[in-house]
C-alpha cells in the first residue's frame, strides 16, 4: 500500500542504530568490545551545568580513560542540525560528562571507576564514501563549507551492512581510536536488531517497538499481560517522551489487527493468542499503516484520549512540561526530548 | 532391569555409577565376543539432561500437568495416557522412576539424579524398549532436555584428555544436505581417528556417534560410544576395570556438558535496563551456523526452506521482520529468537527471554535439515564487565 516507503525510512533508520551497535558485538571484527570499550548509555541525554549544554548522543561508549560520543545517520547529507549537534557533544565538560556516567550507574555496569581523561566524538553517516568526501569537498555547492564545519567538531565516520565502520573526513583527538578506525571495524550483513524506537517515535515504529517489548513479554505468563498508556510512557521515559494519544491511537491499532485486546478506558492486554500477530508487526505495520487503519473505525469506539491526558500524565511528562497540547486526534505534532532519541525493544 | 530402591538408598553419584556398571561387567571371555555394539540389552546408558526446574520427588506433579495442561500437544497427552508411571526417591537429589506398559505388565526402570544444572538418567533398558517408555518420557517432560552437541564437537568428547588410554573404535557419520541427491550414513565398526578424518574430507559426513574402547593395561577393557544427541553408553566393562569405567563416564559427562554450555548457553544475556539517563543492554549472544556444502544461495531461498523444514511443525510461530529475518517463538519452551540470515548463513539471536532450552532444539532441527553446517557460539559483555 502507499504507505510502504515511508514506513520502511522508519524501519531503516531502526537497522541504522543497530548496525552501529554491532559494532560493540562479537559479531564485528574486531569487535570494539575487546579494545576495552563498554556502552553504559544508549540514547541518553547528557546535561552539562558546567558548560550550560544539553547534548544528546545515540551512544555513550567508555573505556575507563575516554568517552565516545557517537551520533548516529541513516542518510548521507550533512544538515546545519548535524552540525550543532556535534558542537554541543563538543562542548562537554569533563565534570558534566563524569556526573552523567555515574547517573548511568558506571560503575556497577562497567569494569571501570568512572574517570575521564578525553571526551571524543563521532558522526556516523551510512551512505557515504571516501569517493564521496571527495565529490563533497571539490564538486558539490555547499558540501565544502559544511564538512569542513563538521570536521571542526567531530571525527566523521561511515557504515554498512557487511562493510566497513570506518573514518573518512575529520578526526579524533585520542590517537588510539584514530588507527582503530582508519583501519576500520568489520561489520555483520545481517545484525542483531536490538533497538526499535526511533527520533521521531512515529506510530508505526513505536507499534513494532510496543509488540517487541509488552507483546512478547506475555509468552512466559499463563494470563494476559496488562498495559496501560501511562506504563508505556513512563518504559521509555525520560528518554523518550511520547504524547499519551499516540500511545493509545497505537494500542487501538493493535486491537484492530488482533494483536492485543482492549480491557478498558485506557488499558490494554496481551496474551500468547496473539503472538502470531506480534510476530508479523512489521509485514502489518508496512502494508497498513495506524492511520490508514483507524480511518475506518468510528472515532468514537477509540477510548477518550482526553481522558487519557487528565488521567494519565506522569509526574515526569509534566515536570517536562511536554504534554500540554495533547488531545488533539491528528497527533501530528512531533513531541520530543530532545533530537536524537531512541529506545530499546 | 530390576532396581531395588533399599539397595540404591543413600548412595553417592559414584557409588550409584558403580552399582549400575557391575550389570554390563563381563569376563574376559564374554568381553571377546561382544562385537556388536549397539542395541544389546545389557548396555549401560547414561542421558545428559539440562535441568530447567525439574525437582526429584515431584514427577507426579509434571505428569498430572502434562493430562490437564490444555497448551500440551497431543503426542505428550497421548504418552501420558498410554503409561503409568512411579518414582521412588533414595535422597534428595535421587530417585528410580518407573514406566509401566500396562499392556504387558513390563516396567522400565531409569535412575535419575541431579547433577548441579543437570540430571542424569541411567538405565540398562534394551534400547528397542527405552525408546519408547524412557527416552518419550524425556522428551515429554518440559522442565527437560537432552543435550546435543554438534559434530564440530563430539570429537572433543572423546578426546584421550578426557578419557585416558582410549582410542576412537567406530563411528556413525552422516551427510545430507538440501539440493542434492547424495544423502549417506557410514559407519564403521573397528574404525579409527583416521578413518573419521577421511569420512569428513571425502565426504563431508559429520559424526552423530563415535565409539571408543578404553584400555586397561593392557588390554581393552571397556567399550563405550557417545551420540551427539546427549546420550553416553558403556557396552561392556571387563571385571577388574569397573573403577576406571566410573572414571570414564564421569569425566564424558564434565565434558559434554562443558561443550554443551560452550555451544548454547546464553552467559551474556541481552537485558535491557533503563537508567535515569539513558538505556542500555547488559549483553551479546549470537549462535552463528556457517559455511554448509552448497552454493551461495539468495537469502530469499535459505529463508524459504527455514520456514518450510525447520519452522514448519507445531513447536514454532514465526514473523518476518526486515533484512531477510524471522522472528521465532518456540512455543514448547516459552522462549523468542531472531534467525537472521546471511547469504547460506544462519545466525540465531537469542531475544531476552531465550535459553539454552530453545536455541539448542533450533540448532539441532537446522542441523536434521542440513548436516553441513558449521557451528559456532560467540558472546561478549557490552555493558557489564
Amino acid at each position: 500500500m502507499s504507505g510502504a516507503p515511508e514506513v520502511d525510512r522508519q524501519l531503516r533508520e531502526k537497522q541504522t542504530y543497530n548496525l552501529f551497535y554491532s559494532a560493540l558485538t562479537a559479531r564485528a571484527s574486531p569487535c570494539l568490545t575487546d579494545n576495552g570499550w563498554r556502552v553504559p548509555i544508549k540514547f541518553g541525554e547528557i546535561d552539562d551545568p558546567y558548560a550550560g549544554v544539553v547534548a544528546r548522543p545515540d551512544f555513550v561508549l567508555y573505556d575507563g580513560d575516554t568517552c565516545l560520543l557517537v551520533e548516529v545517520k541513516s542518510g548521507d547529507n550533512i544538515r546545519d542540525r548535524d552540525i550543532s549537534q556535534m558542537e554541543r557533544c563538543n562542548q562537554l565538560t569533563i565534570d558534566g560528562v563524569e556526573e552523567e556516567l555515574e547517573a548511568a550507574e558506571v560503575q556497577d555496569k562497567t569494569p571501570y571507576n568512572g574517570e575521564v581523561q578525553t571526551i571524543d566524538r563521532c558522526i556516523v553517516y551510512h551512505d557515504i564514501d571516501e569517493e564521496w568526501v571527495e565529490q563533497c569537498r571539490n564538486e558539490w555547492d555547499n558540501c565544502q563549507e559544511q564538512l569542513e564545519q563538521l570536521e571542526q567538531e567531530a571525527a566523521v565516520l561511515t557504515q554498512d551492512f557487511g562493510g566497513k565502520l570506518r573514518c573518512v573526513a575529520g578526526g579524533f583527538e585520542s590517537g588510539r581510536l584514530q588507527h582503530r578506525f582508519d583501519d576500520g571495524v568489520e561489520l555483520p550483513e545481517n545484525p542483531k536488531e536490538e533497538f526499535v524506537l526511533t527520533e521521531q517515535m512515529e506510530k508505526e515504529i513505536l507499534a513494532v517497538a510496543i509488540c517487541g517489548i509488552w507483546g512478547e513479554q506475555a509468552v512466559g505468563y499463563d494470563d494476559a499481560v496488562e498495559v496501560n498508556v501511562n506504563q508505556i510512557r513512563d518504559h521509555f521515559a525520560p528518554t523518550f517522551n511520547i504524547p499519551p494519544t499516540r500511545v493509545n491511537r497505537v494500542l487501538y491499532y493493535l486491537t484492530e489487527i488482533d494483536a492485543c485486546d482492549h480491557v478498558e478506558d485506557l488499558t490494554y492486554q496481551f496474551s500468547r493468542d496473539n503472538i502470531s500477530e506480534v510476530l508479523s508487526i512489521i509485514q502489518t505495520v508496512r502494508t497498513q499503516r495506524v492511520e490508514e487503519v483507524l480511518d475506518d473505525v468510528d472515532e468514537n469506539h477509540i477510548p477518550d484520549e482526553q481522558q487519557a491526558t487528565l488521567d494519565m500524565v506522569s509526574d515526569e511528562a509534566l515536570a517536562n512540561g511536554g504534554d500540554e497540547d495533547e488531545g488533539g486526534i491528528g497527533d501530528d505534532e512531533i513531541e520530543k526530548s530532545g533530537d536524537d532519541e531512541e529506545s530499546e525493544d | 532391569m530390576n532396581l531395588d530402591p533399599d539397595r540404591y538408598q543413600d548412595m553417592s553419584k559414584r557409588e550409584i555409577l558403580r552399582e549400575l556398571i557391575e550389570h554390563i561387567a563381563t569376563s574376559k571371555e564374554d568381553h571377546e565376543d561382544k562385537e556388536h555394539r549397539s542395541g544389546n540389552s545389557t548396555d549401560l546408558n547414561l542421558y545428559l539432561l539440562d535441568n530447567q526446574g525439574m525437582e526429584i520427588g515431584s514427577l507426579d506433579d509434571y505428569i498430572n500437568h502434562i493430562t490437564q495442561n490444555e497448551r500440551i500437544r497431543g503426542y505428550a497427552k497421548k504418552f501420558v495416557k498410554k503409561y503409568t508411571f512411579s518414582e521412588e526417591t533414595l535422597g534428595d537429589d535421587t530417585a528410580i522412576v518407573g514406566v509401566t506398559v500396562p499392556k504387558k505388565s513390563r516396567t522400565d526402570e531409569s535412575v535419575w539424579i541431579t547433577h548441579g544444572d543437570y540430571i542424569w538418567v541411567l538405565t540398562t533398558v534394551r534400547q528397542k524398549w527405552r525408546k519408547k517408555t524412557i527416552e518419550n518420557l524425556i522428551k515429554y517432560l518440559p522442565q527437560v532436555e537432552r543435550l546435543y552437541l554438534s559434530s564440530d564437537y563430539l570429537d572433543a568428547v572423546t578426546d584421550e584428555d578426557v578419557i585416558q588410554d582410549s582410542y576412537i573404535s567406530g563411528f556413525t557419520a552422516k551427510y545430507h544436505a538440501p539440493h542434492t541427491e547424495r544423502k549417506a550414513t557410514l559407519r564403521f565398526h573397528g574404525g579409527h581417528e583416521e578413518d573419521l578424518e577421511k569420512a569428513e574430507e571425502v565426504f563431508n559426513a559429520k559424526p552423530t556417534r563415535i565409539e571408543f574402547d578404553q584400555t586397561n593395561s593392557p588390554t581393552a577393557a571397556i567399550q563405550g560410544s557417545s551420540t551427539n544427541d546427549g546420550r553416553l553408553s558403556l557396552q561392556s566393562v571387563l571385571q577388574g576395570s569397573q573403577d576406571k569405567a566410573v572414571e570414564t563416564l564421569l569425566s564424558v559427562s564434565e565434558e559434554y556438558q562443558e561443550l554443551d554450555m560452550a555451544s548454547f548457553e546464553v552467559e551474556h544475556t541481552p537485558t535491557h535496563r533503563s537508567t535515569d539517563v539513558g538505556f542500555s543492554v547488559d549483553g551479546f549472544t549470537a549462535i552463528e551456523l556457517t559455511d554448509p556444502d552448497r552454493d551461495v544461495e539468495s537469502n530469499e531461498i535459505v529463508l524459504e526452506e527455514l520456514k518450510e523444514n525447520v519452522l514448519n511443525g507445531n513447536q514454532y510461530r514465526f514473523g518476518e521482520r526486515e533484512r531477510d529475518t524471522l522472528r521465532v517463538y518456540d512455543t514448547h519452551h516459552d522462549e523468542i529468537f531472531d534467525l537472521a540470515v546471511e547469504g547460506p548463513n544462519i545466525i540465531v539471536y537469542p531475544r531476552e527471554t531465550a535459553t539454552s532450552m530453545g536455541l539448542r532444539d533450533v540448532v539441532q532441527e537446522i542441523f536434521e535439515y542440513d548436516s553441513t553446517y558449521s557451528q559456532e557460539k560467540v558472546e561478549n559483555p557490552v555493558a557489564s564487565p
